[in-house]
């Protein structure tokens, strides 16, 4: 602890440095500002919200239109996908830390998959269909990453479905779920953006970042609809 | 076509999902530049709403010659400047209107200022005039060159140096306490912001 006057001019730069690289919670709030934008016509609501991957393989459609009614996604899509997320990211997080010395040890294509690649080997899907099974043949980085992509669909969309179907209706139960949801969320978001900071070119981080601040947003807009009037959540 | 590129030409097109992907990636630093620059949290939460809308609205004037947080960036400190001299001249024309005698804000240091101790940058940053702020703010923080920071600012580049140079003195006396290391309430990372 300094006692001087005044702090040294090398001890300010470090100061300085340090406030630079610091980023806060958001000042704004996602929710004002998409009525904002649409009113301004600048964003066009999705009658489906997106999924976290860029789905758009007549295949991914077929499931997503069969599995899930449309009426019932812009509601459980938000919520659902918090929790799939959650798992998701531990999943995801495991894989990529061991297929990115692949991708990126000969000079390899470090981009992730293409679409065109969404529909996996054969092979890759018979493994992928063996709940139980822990050894599949892959190829390529580029089909273990289909796989993933193609597991976080499946598993939002089923998640989806059983929450569309889930009857339990508990105010306070849900209310207690999604406030859960929240806290774990929250050190999810904050443990990815750590994971981008220490390696920002890692595609599958990123995705997991984006994905996973998406979702807890999602998770405060509906806890926030669950609130009493004039009550506001900002985080847990 | 990099995935950020792809995400930026879905929300040129309207997509909420493409939209709300960039609000989030870019928010926590784009939100901490126009609250670095305020020193209010409220008004930098009010204009905070206005520079995104801004950024939203010129989305189809971004043609990827730089990266799009570089993009944003300028924009937000752009928008943020002008909404405070636009503060700034109200609150000047309401000071003249209610009280002749009224004192108004000056870069004068009062006593106070000169025995303050802070705990952090941060809560220095907020009891420097607005002017001093601004380009401590814009130079040290953001990167700015006196240059540009006198064209933001219709100053001339001396005027800018001579400021500067007050902010650090200013900081380096209210920080007189502060230890060499990091203030816990900082998010120290490594910095990857760019220009």
């Amino acid at each position: 602890m300094l006692h001087d006057k005044e702090l040294s001019e090398s001890a300010l730069d470090a100061l300085i440095a340090d406030e630079r690289a610091r980023v806060i919670a958001p000042l704004t709030e996602w929710q004002s500002l998409s009525v904002q934008l649409q009113e301004e016509g600048l964003m066009r609501t999705a009658m489906v919200p997106a999924l976290p991957f860029n789905v758009s393989s007549p295949r991914a459609r077929s499931f997503t239109s069969t599995v899930v009614p449309q009426r019932r996604m812009n509601f459980v899509g938000w919520g659902v996908r918090a929790f799939a997320s959650v798992l998701l990211v531990g999943a995801g997080v495991f894989a990529g830390q061991n297929l990115m010395p692949k991708l990126g040890g000969n000079g390899g294509n470090t981009e992730v998959a293409s679409q065109a690649d969404l529909v996996a080997p054969a092979n890759v899907i018979q493994a992928s269909n063996n709940a139980t099974s822990a050894s599949y043949d892959f190829k390529t980085p580029e089909q273990a990453l289909t796989v993933i992509k193609r597991a976080q669909m499946e598993y939002i969309m089923a998640a989806a479905y059983l929450a569309a179907h889930d009857e339990s209706g508990n105010p306070v139960t849900s209310l207690t779920r999604l406030q859960e949801r929240l806290a774990a969320l929250d050190g999810v978001v904050a443990a990815a953006q750590n994971a981008v900071r220490e390696s920002p070119n890692d595609p599958l981080l990123n995705q997991y970042y984006l994905s996973s601040s998406g979702v807890r947003q999602a998770t405060l807009q509906v806890l926030n609809r669950k609130l009493p009037n004039g009550a506001q959540l900002t985080g847990y | 076509m990099t995935s950020d590129q792809k995400i930026v030409e879905l929300a040129k097109g309207g997509d909420e999902q493409a939209l709300r992907q960039l609000w989030t990636q870019h928010a926590p630093h784009i939100d901490a530049v126009v609250l670095r620059l305020c020193g209010d949290r409220d008004l930098a939460s009010d204009i905070a709403q206005e520079v995104w809308i801004q950024i939203f609205r010129a989305l189809p004037s971004y043609r990827g010659d730089s990266q799009f947080g570089t993009w944003a960036h300028r924009i937000a400190v752009n928008r943020t400047l002008n909404a405070l001299r636009k503060v700034r001249r109200i609150a000047r024309i309401e000071t003249d209107i209610e009280d002749a005698s009224a004192t108004m804000v000056t870069d004068t240091e009062t006593e106070s200022d000169r025995t303050f101790l802070a705990e952090s940058i941060h809560q220095a940053m907020q009891r420097l005039s607005p002017g001093a702020r601004t380009v401590f703010a814009l130079h040290d923080i953001e990167g700015y060159t006196h240059e540009e920071i006198a064209i933001e600012l219709g100053i001339t580049p001396g005027g800018s140096k001579s400021q500067l140079f007050k902010a650090r003195a200013k900081l380096r006396r209210m920080l007189a306490n502060v230890s060499n290391g990091p203030s816990p309430d900082l998010h120290i990372k490594k910095s990857h912001v760019t220009r």
